[in-house]
Formats: structure tokens, sequence, C-alpha cells
């Protein structure tokens, strides 16, 4: 009797600490995945893009909601200085931050930046610490009237923009839901004087009203660069006329833009009843001043 | 003044207006508390706005639509046995003409005010005639109801002047008689007054038909220009005046037997009456029945997949017990009955006018409603008393005291000028005796 009790004391304990084991394991707080990336558009204005996501039952998933400090540069322990601001993640996880005017003096200062993204301790996630570096660099774009595109990259090195041999350039032209490429080539690499050429093929591209599109050469997720992008307009588009109906005559027209047609109808039928009950009071009025003037003869 | 036989006299003195008994006082006072009710329900609704009624993003149409549409319809028979019969050289339907034309007047006042009523916003309906546009039914339905409401009004009034002279025959000009002689003192039967009246209710008679077409297709197309199941038909202004013509014969057959019950009125109001207005009920019965087979067989005979939902619901769904009432009830069983020269008797008859009545308002709101509930896009995300509609004790009185105050208005009417024309009558008698 005395063993069993032993025995199923030793159960009892057993299955309480696997409980207490997989109770431990479920508090575990799965890592937190922090994602930089830095922007230039049109060489002068700058800002990054963050995403955090981390892995729920074996699938990464957005983590919405998370709270995150960005800064420009870190000091010698790793630490990020230069606050740029902090942000917090919508329910695709990212979020995004202009580098502040405040911060012109420290941008200026060196070619070269390296770009911190902090996440405190919380009760989902540690603590994190996520870096970039990226090299200050340009592109312009110069066009030739046989509609040729020149797309020169620079980088800024000792103190003067130096050509980039052996970057991909992208050159297109912008849509509504993205980028359409100028011609067949996907991307161009630049030659030792930073340059690539490309001849926009796609003629007839619905324009705006003066017939200007949007030539964009661009570079994606370069790792020392990051992603640039310039845009310059062009008449080398069809220019757009608005076929506007709402301005016309037509059933669904405003009410001052009624079709003559119905106008006509409806206007004419309103005067043909309306006119015929006229006529009708009219005779109603005679009855009455007939009326009267009997009613006078009598007197 | 004209010599007034001793045959004359008794006319007169059974036609003229008579006060109120007991019976009376009581139906009066039932409409006037019926009233009441729907105008605290107003209130309500005018107080806390639409979300008082059942009425939601997909039932946005409910009873007060379906009511305007009854009211629409039952004016129509104004047009059908005072012009109608009267350019068909049809004498027997003089002692019907004022009953018709009263129902038609009460009935499209109310259809008037039972429309702001639906409206959430009724202080903005100027805005209607600020910036209306002609392209919209609606404008043309609004154009329209006045111009019936009009029309209607004169159609009541210039053939009811003669009948003023012997109301106000020897009266002091007291009380009700102040009345009767702002509205007809001018009125002396002189020949030439006799001539214009008689072409005036000639031009009225040629003009009431188009127009009272138009405001029963009008009131169609408000349905009919938007696609949706159940509405997207070309049939449907000839359907709305098939039934609308239906509805205000019942209606008459129902006036007519409590006229003639209540005021003793056998002499004026003959069996015979019963039987010529039972023919043309049939008549108009058939009418709407086939209209009927052309609305809802072929729709069922294709079975389009967006149409299923709606026709299923009408036809062993949420709507079939109404439907199938309304079918038959409204329409089949009255028709049958009616066949018969026992059915066109009065009793018969006047059961038979409410079966049809309250079958046309169920109607309107088989119409109406269903449609709404069936959309072409499932309906998704919402909640789920979005998915039904059943009318609200305000959407209820309201509707109720709509039709309690047209009751009311006709009651008052028959209360202060003669329901049966008077001088017609007597005219119509001295014809008689001549041949």
């Amino acid at each position: 009797m005395k063993s069993k009790i032993i025995n199923i004391s030793i159960w009892v304990f057993l299955i309480l600490v696997a409980g207490l084991s997989v109770k431990g394991q479920d508090a575990e707080k799965s890592p937190l995945i922090v994602t930089l990336s830095y922007f230039t558009v049109n060489n002068d204005y700058q800002y990054l893009k963050v995403n955090a996501k981390s892995k729920v039952e074996g699938k990464f998933q957005p983590a919405a909601g998370v709270e995150i400090q960005l800064y420009l540069n870190k000091d010698s322990t790793g630490k990020g200085v230069g606050l740029i601001g902090k942000v917090i993640t919508n329910e695709k996880g990212n979020a995004a931050a202009n580098i502040p005017p405040a911060l012109k003096q420290t941008w200026d200062l060196s070619p070269n930046h390296t770009f911190v993204a902090v996440t405190d301790k919380s009760k989902k996630f540690d603590e994190t610490n996520t870096d970039i570096s990226i090299a200050k660099a340009k592109i312009t774009v110069d066009t030739t009237d046989d509609k040729n595109v020149t797309a020169t990259f620079t980088e800024f090195k000792d103190n003067k923009w130096v050509p980039v041999k052996g970057v991909d350039i992208k050159l297109g032209i912008k849509r509504l839901g993205g980028d359409l490429l100028i011609n067949d080539d996907q991307s161009y690499t630049t030659d030792s004087l930073g340059k690539v050429k490309g001849e926009f093929k796609k003629i007839g591209m619905p324009g705006d009203e003066h017939g200007n599109i949007m030539l964009v050469a661009k570079v994606e997720d370069n790792d020392q660069y990051g992603n640039l992008r310039v845009e310059r307009s062009e008449p080398w588009g069809v220019k757009f006329v608005a076929d506007n109906d709402f301005f016309h005559r037509a059933l669904w027209a405003s009410r001052f833009n009624s079709p003559v047609w119905l106008v006509v109808i409806a206007y004419s039928i309103l005067i043909a009843v309306w006119g015929t009950l006229i006529y009708l009071v009219f005779l109603l009025i005679k009855i009455r001043t007939l009326g009267k003037q009997e009613e006078k003869n009598q007197a | 003044m004209e010599k007034i036989s001793l045959t004359d006299e008794q006319v007169v003195s059974d036609l003229l207006p008579k006060k109120f008994g007991k019976l009376g006082m009581v139906w009066v006072a039932i409409l006037i508390v019926f009233c009441l009710v729907g105008f605290f329900a107003y209130c309500r609704q005018l107080k806390y706005g639409l979300i008082v009624t059942s009425m939601r993003d997909y039932a946005s149409w409910g009873i007060y639509i379906s009511n305007f549409v009854f009211f629409v319809a039952i004016s129509l028979v104004g047009s059908l046995i005072t012009a109608v019969l009267r350019l068909s050289g049809v004498h027997w339907s003089t002692p019907l003409t004022r009953i018709a034309e009263i129902i038609a007047v009460s009935a499209i006042t109310f259809a008037s005010l039972i429309i702001i009523v639906d409206m959430g916003r009724p202080d903005r309906f100027y805005n209607l005639f600020l910036y209306g546009r002609l392209q919209s039914p609606i404008i043309w339905d609004v154009t329209v109801i006045i111009t019936y409401f009009f029309i209607s009004i004169l159609l009541l009034y210039i053939p009811l002047l003669p009948d003023m002279k012997i109301l106000l025959a020897g009266k002091e000009k007291k009380g009700i008689y102040k009345l009767y002689s702002f509205l007809g003192s001018f009125w002396k039967g002189t020949h030439l007054q006799f001539r214009i009246s008689k072409r005036a209710i000639n031009i009225l008679c040629i003009a009431i038909v188009p127009i009272a077409f138009s405001i029963h297709t009008v009131t169609s197309w408000l349905f009919a220009t938007t696609y949706r199941p159940g509405w997207d038909s070309t049939n449907f202004g000839a359907y709305f005046i098939a039934g609308a013509f239906l509805a205000g014969a019942g209606a008459v057959n129902v006036a007519m037997y409590v006229f003639r019950k209540y005021y003793k009125l056998e002499n004026y109001i003959t069996n015979d009456h019963f039987d010529k207005m039972g023919k043309i009920t049939v008549m108009l019965g058939m009418l709407y029945l086939y209209f009927n087979v052309n609305e809802y067989l072929t729709p069922y005979f294709k079975m389009k997949k967006p149409e299923v939902a709606f026709l299923n619901s009408l036809f062993v769904g949420q709507f079939s017990v109404i439907f199938w009432s309304a079918i038959f009830g409204g329409m089949i069983i009255p028709m049958i009955i009616l066949l018969f020269k026992r059915g066109r008797r009065p009793l018969p008859m006047f059961i038979c006018g409410i079966m049809i009545v309250v079958g046309a308002w169920f109607k309107r709101f088989l119409i109406v409603t269903p449609t709404l509930l069936q959309p072409f896009l499932p309906m998704h995300n919402v909640p789920e008393s979005y998915k039904h509609y059943f009318p609200s004790w305000e959407e209820w009185s309201i509707a109720l005291g709509s039709l309690a105050g047209a009751l009311l208005v006709i009651t008052f009417f028959a209360r202060f000028f003669p329901i049966i024309p008077i001088q017609e009558t007597i005219i119509e008698q001295h014809e008689k005796q001549n041949h």
C-alpha cells in the first residue's frame, strides 16, 4: 500500500513537471526579425522603411504594433545615436520614417552612414538591434531628341561625385500600377563612366494633357547604396484628352445637361397639360363672372 | 330659382348630406384614433429618424412605398368611372361618379403625404424642386402627381357646382353654408353656365385619361428603370395600370355598398349598378391576371440564376403565403364569385371588393419588398436584421393612419356634400320621364 502511494506520488510529480515544462515552452518568446531599407527619391529626399515579422507556428507573420526606434549612425558600442524617430508597425508589420531636417548636419558630415533600428523588450518579443550601412549615391538622367535615355550613377567620395561601375539600373516609365520598362531590357549595368543607355520604345503611351510621361531610373535593393529612384518628365506620350460625359447632355448628366429630346418632350407635355388646366380655370372664372352678372341683373 | 317638382324634392331630400348617426360617430372616432396614433408614430420618426422603422440598407423601401403605390393605384378609379365611362356614353355610372372622384382625390392626397413620410429629412423636400433633375423618374412622378391631384380636384369640383345651389337653397350663410357659399354661390344655373360647365367637364374627362395613365406608368417606372430582380420588366407600366383599375374598381364596390346601406340609397345605387360594376370588375380582374401571368410565368420558365432566389421567395419561400393569398384572395376567387349573377349582388360585391382592395395592398408590398431583399449581389458582412424586413409598430401605425386619413376625407366629404350628384340625377330622371 505504501509503495502504491509512493508510485502515484511520483507519477503526479512527473505529470506536474511535464505540464509546467510545456507551459514554460508556451511562454517562450518568438524572435522578432526587423528589416531596414533605405530609399532616396530624386536625389533629395531620403527615408527609411522598416518591416517587423516573427515566426508563429512555423510561419513568418507580420508583427503589428511594434514600436521601433530609428537612429542615424551608432556609437562604438553599437548603440544608435541621432534619433530619426519612433515608428509603430501597421498590420502588415511595416512602418516608415523620413530623415528629419534636424539631422541634416550629421547627414552632410559623412558620405557613409549606418541606420540602426532598435526595439525594446516587450511581453511578446525580446529586444532587437538591427543596422544597415549605406554610401551616399545619386542618379542623373539625360535624354536626347531621338528618345534615348542615359542614366549616370555616381557615389559621393572624397568630397566629390565619382562614377560607379557595375551597378544595375532599371529604366522605365511611371504608370498607375507600377513602373513599365522603356524597352525589353530588364536592367542595364553601369560602365566605367557610371553610365547606362537605353532606347525608349514604348511609343504611344498615354501621357498627361500635354503628353508628358514620367521617365524613371532606379536602383533596387543594392547592398551598398540601398534603393535610389529618379524621375524625369518628357513629352514622349500621347496627349490625354478627357472624355467626360458628365458635362455633355445625357440622361446621367447634371440637371442643366438634360438631353434636348427629353427637355422638348417633357416641357411640351407640361405646357400642353397645364395649358389645358389653366384654360379650365379660366372657364371656371367665366362661370363665376356669369353668376355674378346674373346676380346683379336679378338685383 | 328653378322649379323643383315633387319627385325632384324627393331626390333632393334623399341625396342631401345627412348628419352622422351613432354608427357614423363611432366610425369617425375610430378613424380619428388611428390617425392620431399614426401622427404620434410619425412624430417619433421625426424625432429619432428613420431608425425607428425596420428599413435598413437593403430593404430601404418598405410599407410606406407599398402604401404610396396602393394609393396611386386606388386613385385611378376617378378616371375610370368618371372619364372612361362618361366618354363611352355610359349613363348608368352617374350615381357613382362622385364616389369615384372623392376616392381619387383622397387617395392621391395621401399618396403625396406618404411619400413625404418616407423621407428621412422631410424639411429638405423643397430641394427636390430646387435641384431636381429632369432625367429622374422621381421628378416625373412628383410632377404627374401634382397634375393629377389638381385635375382630380377640378373634376370633383366643377360637377359639384349645380349641387351647391341646391345645398344653399333658402339657407342662411352660417357655418358650413359659408363654405358652400364660397364654393358655389355664383352658380345660378343659367344656360350659359351649364354649357361652359359641360364643356369644362368634357375637356377634363379627356385630359384625365392620359394623365391617369401617366401617373401609373411613371410610378411603375420608379421600379422598372432600376435594374433589380422582379423590377427589370418592360411590362411594368401596363401591369401597374391594369392593377390600379382593379384596385380602384374594388374600392368603388366597397364604397357603393357602404353609402347605399348607410344613407339608404337603394333607389339610386341599385342592384343593376352592382351587377354592371361586377362585370367591369371581372373584366379588369382578368386583365390584371393576364399581366400577372406575363409578369411571373416567363421569368419562372427561364429561372435566370440571379432571379432564382427572388422567384423562390415569392412562390415557395418567405413571401409565398402573402403572394398566393394576394393572387387567389385578391384576384381569382373574387373573379369567380363575380362571374355569377348572384355573386354580383350588393353583399357579395362588398365582400369581393374588400378582398380585392386588401389583396391589392399586399400585392404592392410584394412588388416593393421581396425584390429589395434579393439583390443581385449577395449580402455579405451585414447584421442579420438587414436581411429581413418586418415593419416596426411605427410603420404600421403611420400606414394605417394614412389609410384611416383617406377614409376620413371620404367620410367628411359625404357628411357635407352630396355623395350622389343631385342635379345630374334630377336631369336624368326628367330625361327618362320624357322618353
